[in-house]
């Protein structure tokens, strides 16, 4: 058993025009463990950033989210890595062809949601290329080393979009004898044209919905004579837990700073003049403004034990920063002291971010061949395409393969990568003229109290059962990847602008023409791309 | 079901003030006539966190979210009075973390068998159940919390032909589990904690179950683990070993030297090593085996450290937990068992570690034994 790897027959020359990736998978190699191997295709993203208004540092890592985007909103629901692949063929030398699956990122993004329940998703986190936010909101990339903790600098690096085989074709969970099938061809088409960076959201310190970026009262200015210093402490929290705004940042989930990272600070005081109430703004002289809404660089965080019996907690964040802050306003003494310090603080993203694809290869899982068993039986897809006029009530036949064992349509318009159509209100399919259910299946209707009619997921369960694939997952969505600030929620509920929606139904597979009726209506007059994929269970007798 | 037997035994050194760190406390587990069970040996108890002398209250105290109580056990050795000792894991706690990460989503958190090692989906939530119970989850504790798990040892990990292992005290003869309690500040951790921190662990007690010996007996295999602790202190490492098992996967863990039993830090904490860039995996100095190339993308690294532990599809691994430096690991699943008593892994690093921020690397080598 050994893991081995190969480049991609374009080398080095991919890109958003240069999209297509081929693989020769040699015949030498004997057994080939589908089901672990998996193809790779690296990319890269370089941020380009202003230099901090307050110096001239360089900026290191920025806050950086991807959508592998059909030209998605910020706020569309989460897409799997196998939407990379649009297209997928494998060819045997001996065998010809095995499978050819057009449109496989939207088959593969449905089949995968609904066979993966959320911890599934979260269990993918460190390789996926959208990420979901952490329990405290915050994402990460997997185009960033980001250090978070410590002085050692947060870097850009290549990383792979990590596409398992068994996510991408319908024998990917197979172990095959290549000494029976002969060499193996993949062959890709990406959407690498659809591959877009996104930095992330610039943040308001004033918008308490954007969690822990926030106003915060607790900055630790000692009281004193103003000075130059090079850190800020954060998350004080009181001993004895009183209530307080100070309760912030009390375990590493919850910060959201790392080094290199470009922040802005605004920070004012109340002066320490015996005549002003606490909480009046500062009136002195020179203003009140200590560091107007500056960026910083961040140069290292730690976490620090703090002595004393001072009702403060002994343990905080201590982040340093690459240059001193400096008072932009200087206050003459005797006022020049100052007793409570207000701070807000906010991220700062790439004013531009750029995506490059280096290049793809494949890592196979080299094996012993299995026992032969006199040829191979797998389920694959097969794709009829068609796009529906601008119509209220819509109704097709379609012919469809005699070997087909189920069948799901997917809505495949721009607006909707991953399947969902708000406008359909219900639907009835009818197999050789048979009706699939005896009345509509409401859809969509929510005023109506029917999100989906509990029948559209007894016949989904069934027909995924017919892919021997599992029904996991009822949310009808997906994580939120959203770059909204004022959207805070993990899982958005089910509606129908985030459901995902397909008209499912096993088939009898009788071996004869296959007539499949599709009838649904919408709100309003609306066109709608169809992509009808057809399981079809295929066997190759050696 | 009247043949299947739950059992309980309490400590040999029973101490009815409790068991508070550095404590050894020793099982006897006795069942002539009987079988005993696969994986039904569970540790239970009652916990109470101070602050000084009093009881915390609404303190930021930490216990590891992922590992609950199997943080207070720092050592466990199984030893059969027919056989010997058959296993001596040092660093339990930070074993179960690491496994706990490659194969645990958040979400499983929220399940029973892990509700009642105290094991949380968040580490508020821990810090808040640890506490003990209180009035409508607010207030002062009114009673310690319980706790109950199963402990990472060979005994729970039995497997055989028949699918239902058993072991027969014919063959074993009497179990002694001995475990040592770890130090406070291992864990303990937490922007309040401080020297006066500590745990107390009241009601300590084993439970088993057995069913009458029927006079078979079918081979039975286990899963132990044997671990290693050593440091790095450069941008390039290079970790050998030689092991005295024979392994199905070796997985690894990493702490920044100050961090161990600091009040801040959390002492099992899997913590990322910066910027690692490059990872090999050599046997007896050969590249040809296994993974054949570098491995360069952290992706893969975590990928390839799943895969040494469990392929549940589960984990709580992510770029942000590497930023956080909260959950990180390498390793590799050999695939196969391998004989590392007479063969050398290496495993060679290039990572951002310097002299200034020396690292402890943990490995954990899982192998089998056969009775």
């Amino acid at each position: 058993m050994s893991f081995l790897k190969f480049q991609s027959q374009q080398g080095t020359s991919l890109s958003s025009d240069n999209d297509l990736i081929d693989f020769e998978i040699p015949s030498y190699l004997g057994g080939v463990d589908l089901e672990q191997s998996y193809l790779n295709v690296i990319c890269e993203v370089s941020a380009v950033s202003a230099a901090p208004a307050a110096g001239a540092e360089p900026v290191g890592a920025e806050t950086v989210v991807y959508d592998v985007a059909s030209n998605i909103t910020f706020d569309e629901n989460l897409l799997y890595n196998t939407s990379l692949i649009r297209n997928v063929s494998l060819t045997s030398q001996n065998y010809g062809q095995l499978e050819s699956i057009r449109r496989c990122d939207v088959i593969n993004n449905v089949l995968k949601h609904y066979g993966s329940d959320y911890g599934d998703i979260l269990g993918g986190g460190y390789q996926n290329v959208v990420q979901t936010p952490s329990v405290a909101y915050h994402k990460g990339s997997i185009f960033r080393n980001l250090v978070g903790d410590g002085g050692v600098s947060s870097s850009n690096t290549r990383a792979p979009i990590s596409i398992p085989l068994k996510n991408l074709l319908g024998m990917g969970n197979m172990t095959v004898d290549l000494s029976k099938l002969g060499s193996l061809r993949l062959h890709c088409q990406a959407n690498l044209n659809t591959l877009i960076p996104f930095g992330a959201r610039e943040t308001n310190a004033d918008d308490q919905a954007d969690q822990r970026w926030r106003n915060d009262y607790t900055s630790t200015f000692q009281s004193g004579p103003i000075q130059a210093y090079n850190y800020l402490d954060f998350g004080y929290v009181n001993r004895n837990n009183a209530p307080s705004t100070r309760l912030i940042y009390p375990t590493p989930d919850d910060i959201p700073f790392w080094n290199n990272q470009r922040i802005k600070l605004d920070i004012s005081h109340i002066f320490n003049d015996p005549g002003a109430p606490a909480a009046t703004p500062p009136t002195a002289p020179g203003g009140g403004v200590f560091v107007p809404n500056t960026e910083y660089i961040i140069a290292s965080i730690e976490r620090v034990a703090r002595a004393g019996a001072q009702a403060l907690s002994p343990g905080t964040y201590r982040v340093y920063f690459t240059q001193d802050i400096y008072e932009t306003t200087f206050i003459p003494a005797p006022v020049n002291e100052y007793s409570g310090t207000q701070m807000k603080v906010s991220s700062v993203a790439p004013e531009s971010l750029t995506l490059s694809v280096v290049q793809a290869e494949i890592v196979v899982k080299k094996t012993a061949p299995p026992p032969s068993a006199g040829g191979i039986s797998y389920i694959t897809f097969k794709t009829l395409q068609d796009t529906t006029p601008s119509t209220e009530n819509f109704s097709s036949v379609y012919s469809l393969d005699p070997q087909a064992i189920s069948q799901l349509t997917c809505f495949t318009s721009v607006s909707a990568p991953f399947t969902r159509s708000e406008a359909v209100l219900n639907y009835r399919l009818r197999v050789n003229g048979d009706d699939v259910t005896n009345r509509t299946v409401p859809v969509n209707q929510v005023g109506a109290g029917v999100f989906r009619s509990p029948i559209h997921y007894g016949i989904l369960d069934k027909t995924l059962q017919r892919m021997d694939r599992e029904l996991k997952n009822l949310l009808e969505c997906t994580p939120d990847v959203t770059n909204n600030t004022s959207q805070r929620d993990l899982l958005k509920g089910p509606s129908e602008t985030h459901g995902v929606l397909v008209l499912p139904c096993p088939l009898p597979a009788l071996g004869g023409p296959q007539l499949l009726e599709i009838n649904f209506q919408n709100d309003k007059a609306a066109a709608h791309n169809l992509a009808i994929y057809q399981a079809i269970r295929r066997e190759i007798r050696y | 079901m009247s043949n299947y037997t739950y059992s309980e035994t309490i400590p040999d050194n029973f101490n009815p003030n409790g068991y508070t760190s550095f404590d050894n406390v020793d099982f006897m587990l006795s069942f002539p006539n009987r079988k005993l069970i696969n994986s039904s040996i569970r540790i239970c108890g009652t916990v109470v966190l101070k602050q000084g002398a009093a009881v915390v209250a609404d303190e930021f105290i930490f216990i590891d979210q992922d590992i609950g109580s199997n943080a207070f056990f720092s050592d466990i050795t199984t030893s059969l009075s027919n056989v010997g000792m058959i296993e001596s894991i040092s660093e339990y706690p930070r074993l179960v973390k690491t496994r706990r990460i490659a194969s645990k989503s958040y979400t499983d958190y929220l399940k029973a068998d892990k509700l009642v090692e105290l094991s949380s989906p968040t580490s508020m939530m821990s810090s808040s159940v640890a506490k003990g119970y209180t009035m409508n989850g607010v207030g002062p504790s009114i009673g310690p919390m319980d706790f109950s798990f199963k402990p990472l040892i060979s005994l729970n990990r039995m497997a055989s032909a028949s699918r239902a292992p058993t072991m027969s005290f014919r063959k074993s003869g009497a179990v002694r589990i001995s475990v040592r309690l770890a130090r406070n500040l291992a864990v303990l951790f937490g922007p309040s904690v401080d020297a006066t921190s500590s745990y107390t662990l009241t009601d300590l007690k084993v439970t088993y179950a057995t069913v009458p010996d029927d006079g078979t007996d079918e081979p039975i295999t286990m899963e132990n683990v044997t671990s290693i602790k050593t440091t790095i202190q450069s941008t390039s490492a290079n970790i050998a070993a030689q092991v005295p098992a024979i392994c199905r996967s070796m997985t690894c863990s990493a702490l920044v030297q100050d961090h161990e039993f600091s009040p801040v830090y959390n002492n099992v904490g899997c913590e990322n090593v910066p910027d690692m860039s490059r990872l090999q995996f050599l046997f007896n100095d050969s590249t040809n085996k296994l993974v054949t190339y570098q491995i360069n993308s952290q992706s893969e690294i975590l990928s390839r450290f799943v895969e040494s532990v469990d392929r549940s599809g589960h984990s709580s691994l992510s770029p942000w937990h590497q930023c956080r430096s909260t959950n990180f690991g390498f390793g590799l699943d050999f695939g196969q068992f391998i004989d590392l008593r007479n063969q050398t892994i290496q495993v060679q690093l290039t990572t951002g570690v310097t002299s200034t921020a020396p690292m402890i690397v943990f490995l954990y080598f899982n192998g089998i034994i056969q009775m």
